[in-house]
């Protein structure tokens, strides 16, 4: 059986329909499992975040009309993993890719940034995404794959069809040109 | 801000990259297998040999496409665009002649209007003509049979023309990569050979090979990495100094290299110091040096101070008066812009003194934002002083000029407004206590608001500026040193200034008491400042924030 059409699922949130959960699940589960995984590197624990991903999107849909549901899922997934993993870390457990992640992050951070220069988050997301516009299609693909999904580079290569070492050079050539356009507009993270 | 806020910040990007990203496994699963039926079907002779041989074709295409595939040449974006996003175009519709066993080597590629062609996005050096290989039997200033597997346009010499780039497979199976440099006739070839180059996964890479020296007279030598990312052809340029005796000290970012030639690090009193300083461009792109004549000081394009506490020496090529101009100089990629500055000795104090040399770029004239680059090192005046008078003894004017304390300013100006800094002086002894005034001016013909991000009057957080030594930053002595959510606006009208007088720093300890760092004693060295203020263009946060700085360095002895 095909999947039920985005708009439709919308609609049945909208409707307050009993199956709109369930259709949610079945069509996107697994896309919301691979993100909760790669985050929490935990079967258990993303099996949990995708249950209360879904019952969320069930609170926010209606308000919410998302123009891709997809997307939307997918960020409120991201941002339960994220807490879920607090909240792990707190207690000593966790790891995996996130810290990998993590780890490349960091060279994002100028260190010069102190309490007074407290951005509006805003502005620095506007200009991040200025800088994923302008990017190669094929090198923004990899940058959002391992640093909003979180997925690992070997599965990053073999998703887009090209090795690892291929998908590492970018990853480290987009991370300084990020750092140098932020830092270019007046942003030291 | 941390890694992991960088990474929950990331949540918020826009729905379409994260869509376009991911693998859209659920569409694929709406299509269902199909059920095929054979029939059996008897075909005339004619027909089935027409039919072999357009499997053949097929076979060879679908090789060649698999090739290519295997080789990342097509990226394979799931429901993607299967072609590249580079502007590409085959080398016959650029140069139709390009298959003449001659080209008109009288030349040069501009004019022969290869450019306009196609679209040129910016100016980079680097221009790929074609994602198709080639056959070309025999192509002007390339030996005879060459497979051209890509062609490229690169200013590879920086004679300001392109030069043609190929990568090339000859009658024996050997790569390499060629540079046709039409304008002067001459062919250059790269062998991948040696542990320098190779083939790596399905990328040419060419280590360390020197490509051509980088100035007509010889003073440096360039050297070039050639690689392959993605479809583009990538040359790193590195630029080091000839062979020589001096020391050389550099500071770079990822745009700008500034090199000072140092010939000693001891200087009898009455010697002249002699440096050269470099400006190189690293980058694809042009910049500008920034050189704000309207100081009193008007060679501050690479702008060096030699400094011992209190007493600077006298640059004798220093130029005493200035205009309220802004002079921009011009670096092109791979461009080196040098200048060579003389310091006399003569009236020194015996001592070591802290040398720092800064350059100012920026992408454009009408550019925001500057970057600056600063290159710090020490040299040593001693007290035994040569027998023999100074090659070239230059006194000052006013000799008690050169004892004086100078004053250090700092301004970065545009339409809008102009921010400037003011310092009692460059070098300072531990303990000393720096004292900053700072004041932005409003030059458009539109108030604007200064943006201060906390009810409290005195923090300075109208305009704020922080002194630092790598991770060490001196204490703001006159810092309230509370905070609260709230926030304020301060209105300037056209015209209106706002100064914050004698912010005093502390330069004895380091630390930062709101942040728990307990203090430490403070080190020597050359110290960054930046002093930066963010405006807003109305009162109501319907326009974005914008953050103006300007920064200096200062000694501390």
């Amino acid at each position: 059986m095909p999947f039920m059409e985005d708009t439709e699922i919308i609609r049945k949130f909208m409707e307050r329909s009993d199956t709109a959960v369930g259709e949610l699940q079945l069509k996107y589960k697994n896309y919301c499992g691979k993100i909760a995984m790669n985050i929490l590197n935990s079967h258990e624990e993303s099996e949990e975040c995708v249950n209360d991903a879904m019952m969320r999107i069930w609170e926010l849909i209606p308000p919410h009309d998302p123009k891709s549901l997809r997307a939307f899922l997918g960020k409120v997934t991201r941002n339960l993993a994220i807490n879920r993993l607090k909240k792990l870390t707190a207690e000593k457990r966790g790891s995996g890719e996130i810290t990998a992640v993590y780890e490349e992050l960091s060279e994002l951070i100028s260190g010069k940034a102190d309490i007074e220069q407290q951005y509006e988050r805003s502005e620095i997301i506007r200009e991040i995404n200025a800088f994923l516009s302008s990017l190669p299609e094929q090198n923004r693909n990899i940058f959002v794959l391992r640093y909003w999904y979180c997925d690992s580079v070997k599965s990053i290569a073999e998703t887009l069809g090209t090795n690892e070492n291929n998908v590492s050079v970018t990853l480290s050539r987009v991370r300084k040109k990020l750092k140098t356009h932020l830092r270019k507009r007046g942003y030291e993270i | 801000m941390k890694s992991e806020e960088i990474f929950e910040m990331f949540n918020d990007i826009d729905d379409s990259f994260v869509d376009a990203a991911f693998p859209n496994e659920e569409k694929s699963e709406v299509v269902q297998p199909q059920e095929i039926h054979m029939t059996k079907r008897h075909l005339p002779w004619g027909i089935a040999a027409a039919a072999a041989a357009c499997l053949a074709v097929c076979a060879a295409v679908g090789a060649v496409i698999a090739v290519n595939i295997g080789k990342g040449k097509i990226p394979v974006v799931p429901n993607g665009p299967t072609q590249s996003s580079l502007n590409t175009i085959a080398a016959e519709e650029i140069y139709p002649g390009y298959t003449d066993s001659e080209l008109p080597l009288t030349f040069t590629i501009e004019e022969l209007g290869i450019l306009q062609y196609f679209q040129i996005r910016n100016d980079k050096t680097i221009m790929r003509l074609s994602t198709f290989d080639m056959n070309i039997d025999g192509w002007g200033v390339f030996s005879n049979k060459v497979y051209v597997r890509s062609v490229y346009l690169c200013d590879l010499n920086f004679d300001g023309y392109r030069e043609i780039a190929a990568a090339v497979t000859n009658e024996s199976g050997e790569k390499s990569v060629r540079v046709a440099d039409v304008r002067n006739q001459k062919e250059y070839e790269y062998k991948v050979e040696g542990y320098e180059s190779r083939w790596h996964y399905d990328s040419l890479v060419l280590k360390d090979k020197k490509l051509y020296l980088c100035t007509a007279d010889g003073s440096h030598v360039s050297k070039e990495t050639l690689s392959f990312d993605d479809l583009e052809l990538v040359v790193d340029k590195i630029v080091e100094p000839v062979v020589t005796d001096q020391k050389i000290e550099s500071a770079e970012n990822d745009k700008v290299r500034l090199s000072v030639g140092i010939p000693k690090s001891e200087y009898k009193k009455g010697e002249i110091i002699d440096l050269t300083a470099e400006v190189y461009n690293k980058s694809d792109k042009t910049f500008y040096i920034v050189s704000p004549t309207s100081t009193r000081e008007a060679h501050l394009d690479i702008k060096t101070v030699i400094s011992l506490g209190e007493n600077k020496l006298v640059d004798m090529d220093e130029v005493q008066f200035g205009n309220d101009m802004m002079e921009y100089i011009p670096v092109n990629p791979g461009e080196l812009y040098t200048v060579v500055r003389r310091f006399d000795t003569s009236n020194a104090e015996v001592g070591v003194y802290g040398v720092f040399s800064t350059v100012i770029v920026t992408d454009g004239f009408n550019a925001d934002v500057t970057e600056d680059v600063t290159v710090k090192f020490q040299i040593e005046i001693t007290s035994g002083a040569s027998d023999e008078p100074a090659t070239d003894p230059v006194t000052p004017d006013d000799p008690s000029e050169s004892t004086e304390p100078e004053p250090l300013s700092s301004v970065f100006e545009n339409d809008k407004l102009r921010l400037q800094v003011d310092l009692e002086k460059y070098a300072y002894k531990k303990g000393d206590i720096i004292t900053v005034d700072a004041e932005v001016t409003n030059k458009s013909d539109k108030k604007f608001y200064i943006f201060v991000p906390t009810a409290t009057a005195d923090t300075h957080t109208e305009i704020r500026t922080n002194i630092s030594l790598d991770d060490r930053k001196l204490n703001d002595i006159d810092a309230v040193r509370y905070w609260d959510d709230a926030i304020k606006l301060i209105p300037l009208e056209p015209g209106e200034s706002f100064t914050l007088k004698k912010v005093r720093f502390d330069t004895t300890y380091t630390g930062d008491e709101l942040l728990g760092i307990s203090n430490q004693p403070v080190q020597s060295g050359i110290y960054q400042g930046i002093t930066t203020v963010t405006i807003l263009d109305s009162p109501g946060f319907e326009t974005p924030a914008e953050s103006y700085y300007t920064s200096f360095a200062i000694s501390i002895m």
